[in-house]
């Protein structure tokens, strides 16, 4: 176990210690509930409820069983519905949910979470097909969790009662629209982190737009719009820069002059611009829009992609003097290089193109690594990139993990083949020889690296 | 603690509950499945005493007034303190756990 792990599991321990010793010093809610006064009505208390449904254990949050012939009203009702109203609150404020709930559920249309709810999860739409999926489902561990929380019962619940629907298709239907959505606008955002890491901003918003543009009603169309807006509120979070703006910004950087002024449309994207120079640079906030004005003008004049950039943290050194960036948090890098005859502007990108060879400083290492063995080098920031390159290779078509993969791709260069591009060429040719599977602890089923490292 | 600073401070650890779930669900951790389960269940558990605790006291204050609530504000009470002194560190803990891609940033923006 790591000591991050450690950390996190004595602080859980703590916790479970602290509910524990709740239970033992007030007792739990059941107890206190019982001073409750019998409900006005002739409904089910819902002390009563509680106590049929058997929960003793103080391990164990009272199950709440919903009366079905009560639905419309009733002390019980009212109770169960704030509390499932609670739920809903904290479950719509989970990024995934938020995300959702925004795209797809109207203002109009929110009379109360639970309706909002049902819109949001096209619920009759959903049932054959999440069945489908079932075997998925079962699989995941945390959605498995969730769907046991008092709270994901209490969504079947409405599902059901609301919609007509069986108490298992409700089920299903939550969990795989939790699930499955959960999963696809994690993983992209997952691999898309990765790709931002790269730089490759313009790959990502390729992916979104051609995600966003396969209209369809299937299940699986479904998913990638959501997916694709989830990603956009992160990689477009801003609106392009009006023409207005764009020509006061041409004027700037042609004639210099006064800085362009910023009507207050585009604010929004410049302010973003500035307060990332603010979180991640030091740049002095009185300062920072003025140097987000420069950077948008003579730079990169698309807010989202400059926004992406900046999130490398490894840009061209001379923006350190440019534009007041503290060189505390910055590491100077080729990895950006302006791209000539592509733009009004210097329309900066990832170095990505010339795979061919590895630096002569990366060329000494790995020779070093290989004749005297010892830790993986650390090769030089603008050869990182290259080898990246290679271990993605490895991850979509092997199935190396974020671990193996870098490692991996280190090993191969140093023993096997010096050259990235050839190495990547032999890999989507070939795929990885027989020999290689033994050597360095590979199986057919996936990689897995010898923890002894090549022979 | 009065009654507006007890739900303001249930409502910020349900809050940061569902944010450290979420980031167990999909955050690249170096914990493993058997440690992102136990600490969700104790996250879960948590999270539902709060919401179930908080929309019993707000009935119960409705019904009976604050003093009649005292029973189940006394629980919840507690249950806040605890989540107050223990949940920033566990978040803490959890974003330690992050795992570090080759530049050494933690790769948890999407999930704050």
């Amino acid at each position: 176990m790591t000591a991050a792990a450690n950390d996190v599991m004595q602080k859980v321990a703590e916790l479970n210690s602290g509910l524990k010793n709740i239970d033992a010093t007030l007792g739990t809610v059941q107890h206190a509930l019982s001073t409750m006064p019998p409900a006005p009505s002739a409904a089910p208390t819902l002390a009563s409820l509680i106590a049929q449904s058997g929960s003793s254990s103080p391990d164990t949050p009272p199950k709440v069983a919903f009366p079905v012939n009560n639905i419309n009203g009733g002390h019980f009702f009212n109770v169960w519905l704030s509390n499932a109203h609670s739920g809903w609150q904290w479950a719509l404020n989970l990024p995934v949910l938020k995300q959702l709930s925004g795209a797809l559920v109207s203002e109009k249309n929110r009379p109360g979470v639970d309706y909002a709810a049902i819109d949001m999860l096209n619920l009759p739409g959903l049932v054959a097909q999440a069945h489908q999926v079932k075997g998925a489902v079962t699989g995941m561990s945390v959605a498995g969790m969730f769907m046991k929380s008092d709270f994901a019962g209490g969504m079947v619940n409405i599902m059901s009662h609301v919609s007509g629907l069986d108490m298992g298709s409700a089920k299903t239907s939550v969990a795989a629209a939790v699930a499955i959505t959960g999963l696809a606008i994690g993983d992209f955002i997952m691999v898309s982190g990765s790709q931002r890491v790269n730089g490759k901003h313009d790959a990502v918003v390729e992916k979104i737009e051609q995600w966003r543009s396969q209209a369809g009603t299937g299940w699986a169309s479904t998913v990638k719009g959501w997916a694709a807006w989830g990603a956009s509120k992160i990689y477009e979070p801003q609106a392009k820069l009006s023409p207005a703006t764009q020509q006061e910004m041409d004027r700037y950087r042609q004639y210099g002059g006064d800085a362009p002024h910023i009507p207050e449309k585009d604010i929004p994207a410049v302010r973003a611009v500035a307060d990332s120079l603010v979180s991640k640079f030091n740049v002095p906030y009185a300062k920072s829009f003025e140097s987000a004005v420069k950077l948008l003008s003579l730079e990169e004049r698309d807010p989202n992609r400059l926004l992406s950039f900046l999130s490398l943290r490894c840009l061209p050194s001379t923006w350190v003097q440019d534009y007041g960036l503290s060189n505390k948090t910055f590491v100077a890098s080729d990895i950006l290089k302006p791209k000539t005859g592509q733009g009004r502007f210097r329309n900066w990108g990832p170095d990505n193109d010339d795979l061919s060879a590895l630096s002569l400083q990366a060329n000494n290492a790995l020779d070093f690594y290989r004749d005297h063995g010892g830790s993986q080098p650390t090769l030089p920031l603008q050869d990182q990139h290259i080898v990246r390159e290679v271990g993605d290779m490895l991850h979509k078509a092997f199935g190396a993990t974020d671990y193996q993969k870098i490692d991996l791709a280190i090993d191969l260069l140093t023993h096997e083949e010096r050259s990235p591009s050839a190495l990547i060429e032999k890999l989507r040719a070939d795929g990885l020889p027989g020999q290689w599977r033994d050597k360095y602890g590979l199986d057919s089923a996936g990689v897995r690296l010898s923890s002894n490292g090549p022979a | 603690m009065d009654l507006d600073q007890l739900f303001t401070s249930v409502r910020a650890a349900l809050e940061r509950c569902g944010q450290m779930l979420d980031t167990l669900a999909f955050a690249p951790l170096t914990l493993s499945a058997q440690e992102k389960e136990q600490t969700a269940q104790t996250l879960l558990g948590l999270s539902e005493r709060l919401a179930l605790q908080s929309g019993l006291a707000l009935q119960e204050v409705a019904e009976t007034g604050v003093a009649g609530a005292e029973p189940v504000l006394a629980v919840l009470r507690a249950h806040a303190a605890l989540a107050d002194n223990l949940l920033p560190g566990l978040w803490d803990a959890i974003q330690k756990s992050a795992i570090v891609d080759d530049f050494g940033v933690a790769r948890m923006e999407a999930y704050a």
